[in-house]
């Protein structure tokens, strides 16, 4: 006697297997959606920060020997460049885990770079205007060409943990040279051939360079030594 | 991004999807019958219309530990004494397995207990002879390690009565016996669900395993199929196969309660299911004739289907134990390495800020999923066999959930490369540990 195949019910659950499976990918779909808003209205912001800023600058410009203002200016500088870091840092995770919008992903991105770029070029200019005291470096980067890469992330946002507002990180995702202008401008200038490459202070350090490797070039381009520095200093020796 | 690891996941849900979600369609499509079957166990004692003779075979193989109580167990069976043969195959043990048997034949007046005595050839050559010696009807299995309830065999038979002569074994619902450790409080868990699939296979006529501990045969078809397979790891299971082979019928009764000793570590667990598991990839094979074949009904077509599906399950599990749980770790742990493990530092103005957006929710809504159908299946597993959920206290679950089945599933793993490594070299002397 040969056995029986019960077809209907192989459709039937098969119906309602692809019901709960679309309604997962609808889900998916619509965060993603959601992702894409919220990175959108952040980036807003910052445009409104940039304007605030960019007014603050034509004000220390304008009015020579106006160094009081210099607090105001740098503490917002400070606090907008925190804020693009952060939200860059969102929408990093944004777009490792959305499965749809890579395009809007991209644009957004450049946005970063751009972002990025323009207060970097801020920072160098209110340093010599207001003598600030602190350093900034230039983080070329890429996702795709440098599998390294995310090992001097690790520890350039270490050195910002330890040194706070003293020290400006920029990083600059060259996967989007094709479509950035801006990128392969700085890249000439500054003769950047592989990844990782920082410029620390105009200087260029190709490579991945390590925990004791960073920290004389930072610590060495402050003005004044730095307290955290020599904590750091003394530890290094040690474990040598 | 849609890489290969997503699609991997997705594909791998959909299939997940189906197959559970069929389960539980079938059962409750059968909710009625299954409500009447409960009925019908509770009412009590059904009678039989006859009582026909039946012998009950144990293969021993060093079993001094447990012999005893097994041959009582059955000793104590509710059926008439004279119908019941009692043989017992001393597989060479080296051990005091002998004579315990002998001094129960001498104790035992009323109980017609048999020894018989083998050079070490394994289980399916112990069954084959006691096979060829017995004078039973039905002829049952019983592991050395296992212990049979005295209502088990009449509950069985009913089922035969119920069936026509082409009902070849009837399986029983095996428990774990007294479970102590973790672990085998973790198989207690599992082979009640174990037992409600059982019950629902039964119904598609797609079982394919008689376990050891007490499954019940018509002797006269294992005869004609020529008895069991004595080189084959899981010759329970290859009988199965060969029943469905020749579209003889397997049926499960689920009221029919037989406890069996589980592996109580990790290393006994291991060989345990390695066998299981590399006689299930090697009977799987030699029967490859019957995958997909309407001629095998629900068995062809959807049943082998799903144990190959249960194959590269178990590799996924694997993979993506590794991809989405070790390596995230040890990458964690490479940062910290990275910086000189300063973890104050680290530390320092950490924001503990939930944004829910950063959530894959694409994946989680799969967890979700899968949970709940999970805890579905599980808790109408323990009404179907009557167990309560929190006999061992409520800490067991999350871990059965979370870290049990990934164990089996590196065991799983392992078992397959060991075949691939050492082929299909050991015996199985009848114990499941």
């Amino acid at each position: 006697m040969a056995g029986k195949i019960y077809l209907r019910t192989y459709i039937v659950v098969g119906f309602i297997s692809l019901l709960v499976f679309s309604l997962g990918f609808l889900l998916s779909v619509l965060i993603d959606d959601q992702r894409l808003v919220r990175v959108e209205k952040a980036t807003k912001v910052q445009e409104l920060n940039y304007k605030s800023l960019q007014f603050q600058q034509l004000y220390l410009n304008t009015l020579t020997n106006n160094t009081d203002s210099c607090p105001v200016f740098e503490l917002s500088l400070q606090s907008s460049i925190n804020s693009l870091t952060d939200s860059l840092e969102r929408m990093e995770g944004y777009k490792v885990s959305a499965s749809f919008n890579q395009a809007e992903f991209n644009e957004l991105a450049r946005t970063y770079v751009l972002d990025n770029l323009r207060y970097w070029l801020f920072s160098k200019r209110t340093k010599e205007l207001c003598d600030l005291d602190f350093v900034s470096v230039l983080y070329f980067y890429s996702d795709e060409k440098c599998g390294i890469c995310p090992d001097q992330g690790v520890i350039l946002s270490y050195y910002k943990k330890l040194l706070g507002d003293r020290l400006l990180v920029f990083p600059i995702n060259t996967d989007l040279e094709a479509s950035e202008a801006a990128i392969e401008m700085l890249k000439r200038r500054y003769n950047v051939t592989t990844y990782p490459t920082i410029i620390v202070e105009d200087s260029r350090y190709e490579g991945v360079v390590s925990k004791s490797g960073l920290m004389p070039i930072v610590c060495g381009s402050f003005k004044t030594p730095v307290e955290e520095c020599s904590a750091i200093q003394s530890e290094i020796e040690e474990a040598q | 991004m849609i890489g290969g690891v997503e699609v991997l996941v997705w594909a791998m849900y959909l299939l997940g999807l189906y197959f559970t979600i069929f389960w539980l369609y079938a059962f409750l499509e059968r909710y009625e019958l299954f409500s009447e079957e409960a009925r019908g166990s509770a009412s009590g004692k059904k009678k039989l219309g006859r009582y026909p003779k039946v012998s009950v075979i144990i293969p021993a193989y060093n079993a001094e530990a447990t012999i005893r109580d097994c041959i009582l167990s059955v000793a104590n069976l509710d059926y008439p004494k004279d119908r019941l043969e009692i043989m017992v195959v001393n597989d060479g043990s080296t051990d005091s397995t002998a004579s315990i048997v002998s001094e129960l034949i001498r104790s035992c007046k009323g109980a017609d207990i048999k020894l018989m005595s083998q050079e070490n050839l394994g289980k399916g050559a112990a069954m084959n002879n006691a096979i060829r010696a017995c004078s039973g009807e039905f002829f049952a299995c019983l592991d050395s390690d296992s212990f049979v309830e005295p209502e088990t065999l009449q509950k069985m038979l009913h089922v035969f009565e119920q069936h026509d002569s082409e009902l070849a074994i009837v399986t029983p619902a095996m428990k774990v016996f007294k479970p102590k450790s973790f672990l085998q409080k973790f198989q207690r868990l599992e082979y009640i669900v174990t037992l409600f699939s059982n019950r629902l296979l039964s119904h598609f006529d797609a079982l394919y395993v008689a376990p050891g501990p007490f499954s019940l045969y018509r002797k006269s078809i294992v005869t004609d199929l020529g008895g069991f397979d004595e080189h084959n790891l899981t010759e329970d299971q290859e009988i199965g196969y060969r029943m469905q082979k020749h579209n003889y019928r397997l049926k499960h009764c689920f009221d029919a309660y037989v406890y069996t000793t589980a592996p109580s570590n990790v290393g006994q667990l291991y060989r345990q299911r390695s066998r299981w598991w590399r006689g299930s990839l090697l009977n799987f094979v030699s029967y490859k004739s019957l995958f997909l074949n309407p001629k095998y009904g629900h068995f062809g077509v959807f049943q082998l289907p799903m144990i190959m599906l249960g194959y590269v399950t178990v590799c996924f599990v694997v993979f993506f134990f590794t991809y989405f749980t070790i390596l995230p770790w040890w990458q964690r742990f490479y940062e910290l390495y990275l910086v000189g493990f300063d973890l104050p530092t680290l530390l320092r103005g950490i924001k503990l800020s939930f944004d829910v957006l950063r959530y894959d929710f694409g994946k989680v809504f799969i967890i979700f999923t899968l949970t709940a159908l999970a805890i579905t299946t599980f808790l109408l597993a323990h009404r179907s066999s009557r167990e309560a959920v929190f006999k061992h206290g409520l800490v067991y679950l999350p871990f059965y959930f979370l870290f049990y089945y990934i164990l089996l599933s590196f065991i799983y793993v392992a078992a397959a490369v060991q075949l691939v490594v050492s082929g299909r070299k050991d015996k199985w002397l009848g114990k499941s540990i």
